[in-house]
């Protein structure tokens, strides 16, 4: 069924090969699961009143993009990192960290500042509410992702038949990231309002990153870092390109073992398994 | 089909009669009917009374308010009846001619206790307070009489249609006749110990703020009533220190946010104090008033005379004919520190957490200044000094952070285990683990899982985190600890019912059961999920019913289970014991070419073992020292010193054990000698199949292995841990006086046959001659010996008459049949050489063909393949046997591989010479003719009195 020609454009599935990916996963849940056990999911919210003007608490501007306070948006966050993992397949682990870190640092300052300057400056407008979860960070990838991921299709959806010869038809284009799209949307407005000017405004740094006026999307280093995530995803020598069977998710590492044995070898985990099967 | 549906509707059938229950008021016959009537027209009458209750007017007809202490101190018998003959209804003051108090506790309460000042005070106190109770007087005021209303009696017969009428008094002699409710009712103790817990009658708050409207109070005065006064409810539980005299009060409370002042009544069938709160805590009329509004709100917001069901009716007079009506006045300590939008800010962070700026940690407990119960009917007043505690959202803070450190613990015992799992991952090693080790952690886990489980739903606050623990415990408890339990006792199910000696010498194989069936792993399995969730369930339910038991008893079952369940290496050291391992000073200079790693040293990785230690004891030693520990138990450093120190001597055995071998402490003589694979070879062997350099050629690898032999001095720097000798291989087994008794039958024979010609019986000295020889050498012998007037035929056909009358009864001797059927059950091969012709050996034999079938190989005396002239003890019918055993099984066993078991000198010096180790077992009765034992066996075998002593892990079997 996979063609040796598809596999350049197929993403693998799973994430054994997106390592930066799943941990951004399991964070983006386990965060907020552990939060909500110490009953303590508050640091994720941010008002400017009254923790901002009245009990200064500015540490929050840093919290507040860690963990979602509300659980559909950790459902919808988490699979936008799932479709996000072709940008780590793109940029390879190493730099997509490193993207990601430092989107988080320019959409926090951005944000910060603006929010302020616009509450201290513009007596009219106010701005209150702040998103919670990572939805900044996000957006900001977005633009990476609109910028360098091509589109595998496209579609055109005709809505309806021509009643003359020359009238126009209502056609309705559709993409492979159709979904990411509409999981975006949902994200933003899931968060109201606030959702849509802070995925705006964090879009926008994403543009200024890309186009080097937020300098380090090159040279930015996270210091502790890895060596597993050197690799690219992309850089992996995938098993696919020559067998046709469905083990192609597995460890490079066991491939290069050269025989395959008889039996497959069971982890520990199966074992456990196979104690109640059987 | 038609019988599942049947089935089915019985179930429903059962299912409707277990659940029907009456309605919502719980009524289930006229007399309750009628009972549950009585009580709301009493109230709702009593209602009425109160609504024309002012400031200045006395209570009227309210059940227990009837009469002030004034009029029982004039009167003590007087009866609680309206109305009274000269009691002032028209005016109200605070004294005891209108109070149920003496004037003391009155000018107690009002001058000491209460300060009336107005300060700041915390407006939400739900908490649960802690402190000491002091007893001042039990005996010293006049007790009021309070009667219960007949129709709170439960009906004497079914044919009760109808309550009685009237009311009765618990008079102060049937109380004392009674004997079972003194106890109860009067505090006997000097100093005990109290809790209160306090809650806020918040729905009722919400409900009066919904319904606000429908009353035609007015908008103001509600609200300034809501900021001055609270309903609460408090249980209040007062004990002695041994918990043997245990009071309890369950009572609405007012609560006056403004001066800190609560006042708690309890109320039952004999004492209707919800109407009394507006006289007893208003000092104003306009208090007297408000007072009034906020009962009279509760009663419509609860709906409360029409709300009642027969549950409150048995309450109240359970409450009435058990317990004393008490009277409490508290006085709380002012949070002065703060001013009131800090007071509401930390009241709306404790509710509603966002992360507020407030110190939690700071937050000062809500403490009772003063306090003092006063009960009216029994006239016990008590003082209620250092009582404090939490606010409650602080301590369910502190128990949520606990319990996710508990959950750490788990995971971390997880991990550990997980370590230990994959360090053990052959059945050799997993099976030196103690089962009944892990099945000792195993229930102590299981039951915190089942009381994490238990405890969720009545905890809502901690759901979360009591589930989160429940579920890493359970995970803990029946995933990995009982699938390393399986896998444990899958590998030691070989071990049941055999000796501990055998054991000890390294066998495994029961003595007595031959044909076992070793179940696998999923029968092992399913059994042991059986045996765990039963033995949780009982443990679970003796937990529980032990909360109940008196305090001594409680004690001395917490610490013996304590100790008990905290001596969970005790079975592993037995284990070890039992499985045996070398010093680790010998398994360090050993053998470490031959096995890789430690395998020989304890099974238990010592990570895994203090960590455990550590990850088990901190709960407990943090129970034990840490005074305000959460669960409230009671300080006892001796007791986690003891522990610790128990937990300390366990880990050191097992320390010891590692290094000076796990026998340590065990006498010599105690442990049987087992199999050495690791052995001097003796010198005899060396010289026949060694070669020169004192080496054997390995038959593994082929190579020559120096050996240590003791007779040789150059060997003696050889280490005797880098060789092992293999055990045997094969059995020979000689038939007559070894296997069945026919020697016996050639005595009787011989010995009829000589009484013919009186020539007496047969010598000893002359029977060790002829044992194994062929008949016709063994004839001439006798003749010879004892000069008989027969030739070697006459001899022959004589004894074979006498003979075949006896063989037909020949039987197994002690131990042999076992022997035999345990080496078949072994796949062991097994040869029977005898010397015996074959018809002999059919008619010795006929009746016990059976068993005769075992042997792989039956050589008989005449087999032609023996040269004549070639009979023991000569070795040609040995090998003769061990080639047939090779020729049958395709095997390549050499002769040094083989027992030989014998019972007469000819067929030992056969064994010898065959190469084999001869197990020599002569007749009981030659045994004490025999004084060269040593030449005859020349370090080539063991003589035993009888097959049944015979020790088979010593050879390997």
């Amino acid at each position: 069924m996979s063609s040796t020609n598809s596999i350049a454009v197929d993403i693998p599935t799973g994430l054994v090969q997106f390592p930066v990916t799943k941990m951004l996963m399991v964070l983006c849940v386990g965060v907020v699961l552990t939060a909500s056990l110490f009953n303590m999911k508050y640091v994720f919210l941010l008002q400017y009143d009254p923790f901002i003007a009245d009990y200064g608490q500015y540490w929050r501007f840093l919290t507040f993009q860690i963990g979602s306070l509300n659980e559909s948006d950790v459902a919808i966050l988490t699979l936008i990192w799932y479709q996000f993992r072709s940008l780590e397949r793109l940029f390879g682990s190493r730099k997509y960290i490193n993207i990601v870190v430092l989107s988080w640092i320019y959409t926090t300052v951005v944000i910060f500042v603006t929010s302020n300057l616009i509450n201290r400056l513009l007596p009219r407008i106010w701005w209150e509410q702040y998103t919670n979860g990572p939805l900044p960070i996000i957006l900001c990838l977005t633009h990476f992702y609109k910028q360098y991921t091509p589109r595998l299709y496209e579609f055109n959806v005709i809505l309806n038949q021509p009643f003359l010869l020359r009238s126009h038809t209502i056609t309705w284009k559709l993409t492979d990231q159709f979904f990411v799209n509409g999981l975006l949307f949902l994200a933003m407005i899931n968060q109201g309002v606030t959702g849509l000017t802070t995925g705006l405004i964090s879009w926008i740094c994403g543009i200024l990153m890309d186009s080097g006026l937020f300098p380090g999307t090159e040279s930015f280093e996270l210091a502790p870092f890895k060596d597993s995530w050197n690799r690219s995803p992309s850089t992996f020598n995938r098993p696919s390109t020559t067998m046709t069977n469905d083990s192609t998710m597995e460890d490079p590492n066991e491939e290069e073992s050269e025989e395959p044995q008889d039996e497959p070898q069971r982890t520990l985990g199966v074992q456990f398994l196979d104690t109640f099967r059987r | 089909m038609n019988s599942d549906n049947s089935r089915i509707i019985f179930f429903i059938i059962i299912l409707l009669f277990f659940l029907s229950s009456p309605g919502g008021d719980g009524v289930t016959s006229q007399y309750e009917f009628i009972q549950l009537e009585s009580l709301k027209a009493q109230f709702n009458y009593e209602y009425e009374a109160f609504q024309d209750l002012t400031y200045d007017t006395n209570f009227k007809n309210i059940t227990g308010l009837k009469l002030a202490y004034g009029d029982s101190l004039r009167n003590p018998e007087l009866n609680a009846t309206y109305p009274l003959p000269d009691k002032d209804y028209s005016s109200w003051k605070s004294d005891e001619n209108y109070m149920m108090l003496p004037q003391h506790i009155i000018d107690e309460v009002h001058n000491d206790v209460w300060s009336y000042k107005q300060t700041i005070f915390p407006p939400n106190i739900t908490s649960n307070l802690y402190g000491k109770a002091k007893l001042i007087d039990n005996n010293k005021y006049t007790k009021i009489r309070m009667p219960i209303a007949n129709f709170f009696d439960s009906p004497e017969s079914f044919q009760d249609e109808k309550p009685a009428e009237g009311e009765h008094y618990l008079s102060a002699d049937e109380r004392g006749d009674a004997g079972n409710h003194g106890e109860l009712r009067n505090v006997t103790w000097e100093n005990g110990i109290v809790d209160v817990s306090i809650q806020h009658l918040d729905s009722v708050e919400n409900s009066l703020s919904l319904s606000a409207a429908s009353f035609s109070t007015s908008e103001s005065q509600f609200a300034e009533e809501d900021g001055h006064w609270k309903i609460l409810h408090l249980n209040v539980n007062f004990y002695n220190k041994e918990e043997t005299e245990k009071h309890s009060l369950s009572a609405e409370g007012i609560y006056d946010i403004w001066t800190g002042r609560i006042l708690i009544m309890s109320q039952s069938a004999k004492f209707h104090s919800l109407f009394a709160f507006p006289h007893y805590l208003a000092d104003s009329e306009k208090e007297f008033n408000q007072i009034k509004n906020l009962i009279g709100k509760y009663w419509n917001a609860t709906d409360y005379a029409e709300s009642l069901t027969m549950a409150n009716l048995q309450h109240l007079s359970d409450e009435a004919n058990t317990k004393c009506e008490y009277f409490g006045f508290l006085q709380l300590e002012s949070w002065n520190q703060y001013t009131p939008d800090q007071i509401r800010m930390i009241d709306e962070e404790l509710k509603w957490p966002l992360g507020r700026p407030i110190n939690r940690s700071e937050l000062p407990p809500i403490r009772l200044a003063k306090a003092v119960l006063y009960s009216p009917d029994c006239g016990v007043s008590l003082k209620l000094e250092d009582v404090h505690g939490p606010r409650y959202e602080l301590q369910v803070r502190t128990i949520r952070i606990h319990l996710l450190l508990g959950v750490l613990l788990f995971l971390g015992q997880i991990y550990l285990l997980l370590c230990q799992m994959n360090h053990t991952n052959t059945p050799s090693s997993v099976n030196k683990i103690s089962y009944w080790c892990l099945f000792m952690m195993n229930l102590v886990d299981g039951c915190l899982a089942m009381l994490y489980f238990l405890a969720s739903p009545l905890l809502r606050e901690l759901y979360l985190p009591l589930c989160i623990s429940a579920f890493a415990c359970f995970i803990l408890a029946s995933v990995f600890e009982i699938r390393y339990m399986i896998s444990v006792y899958a590998s030691q199910v070989n071990e049941q019912g055999v000796g501990i000696l055998t054991l000890l010498r390294g066998g495994s194989e029961p003595s007595t059961t031959v044909n076992r069936v070793i179940p696998d792993e999923a029968v092992i399995s399913s059994s042991l999920y059986g045996r765990f969730f039963f033995t949780l369930i009982v443990s679970i339910f003796i937990l529980l019913s032990s909360l109940l038991w008196p305090k001594g008893i409680r004690t001395v079952f917490e610490y013996s289970v304590l100790i008990l369940l905290n001596s969970y290496w005790i079975p592993q050291i037995c284990r070890n014991a039992v499985k045996g391992s070398d010093p680790r000073r010998r398994r360090h200079n050993g053998y470490q070419s031959l096995q890789n790693g430690d395998t020989n040293s304890i099974p238990l990785l010592w990570s895994f073992i203090i960590g455990t230690s550590v990850l088990r004891l901190v709960p407990i030693v943090y129970v034990f020292t840490y005074p305000s520990n959460v669960f409230r138990h009671d300080r006892d450093v001796k007791f986690a010193v003891l522990l610790s120190l128990w937990m300390l001597f366990q880990l050191l055995v097992l320390y010891s054990q590692d290094l000076l071998g796990s026998r340590w402490f065990l006498p010599q003589h105690v442990i049987p000698d087992g199999y050495h694979y690791h052995r001097a070879v003796p010198q005899s062997i060396l010289m026949e199949y060694g070669s020169e350099d004192n080496c054997f050629v390995c038959p593994i690898c082929m190579t020559d292995t120096p050996v240590y032999v003791e007779e040789v001095k150059e060997t003696h720097k050889v280490d005797i841990q880098s060789y092992m000798i293999t055990p045997v291989k094969a059995c020979l087994f000689d038939m007559d006086g070894l296997l069945l008794n026919t020697e016996d039958m050639y005595t009787i024979a011989l010995n009829q046959m000589l009484k013919i010609y009186d020539k007496g019986t047969l010598n000893w000295d002359l029977k060790l001659q002829l044992q194994g020889l062929p008949g016709s050498e063994a004839a001439r012998k006798v003749i010879d010996y004892y000069d008989l007037p027969l030739s070697l035929d006459e001899f022959d056909g004589l004894n074979r008459k006498h003979q075949s009358v006896l063989w037909p009864t020949s039987k197994f001797l002690p131990g042999t049949f076992e022997l035999i059927s345990y080496l078949k059950a072994q796949n062991i091969p097994v040869a029977l050489c005898t010397s015996s012709t074959a018809d002999k050996f059919h008619s010795k034999t006929s009746h016990l063909t059976e068993a005769f079938k075992l042997f792989d190989v039956i050589i008989t005396g005449d087999d032609p393949r023996i040269p004549a002239g070639r009979g023991k003890p000569f070795p040609d019918i040995w090998q003769l046997g061990l080639k047939e055993l090779n020729q049958k099984y395709n095997t390549s066993i050499e002769s040094q591989d083989c027992l030989v078991f014998e019972d007469g000198i000819p067929g030992v010096q056969a064994g010898k010479r065959f190469g084999g180790y001869v197990v020599w077992v002569p007749h009981k009765e030659a045994i004490g003719l025999i004084n060269d034992q040593t030449e005859i066996l020349d370090g080539r075998g063991e003589m035993l009195e009888s097959l049944e002593h015979f020790d088979r892990s010593k050879f390997g079997l």
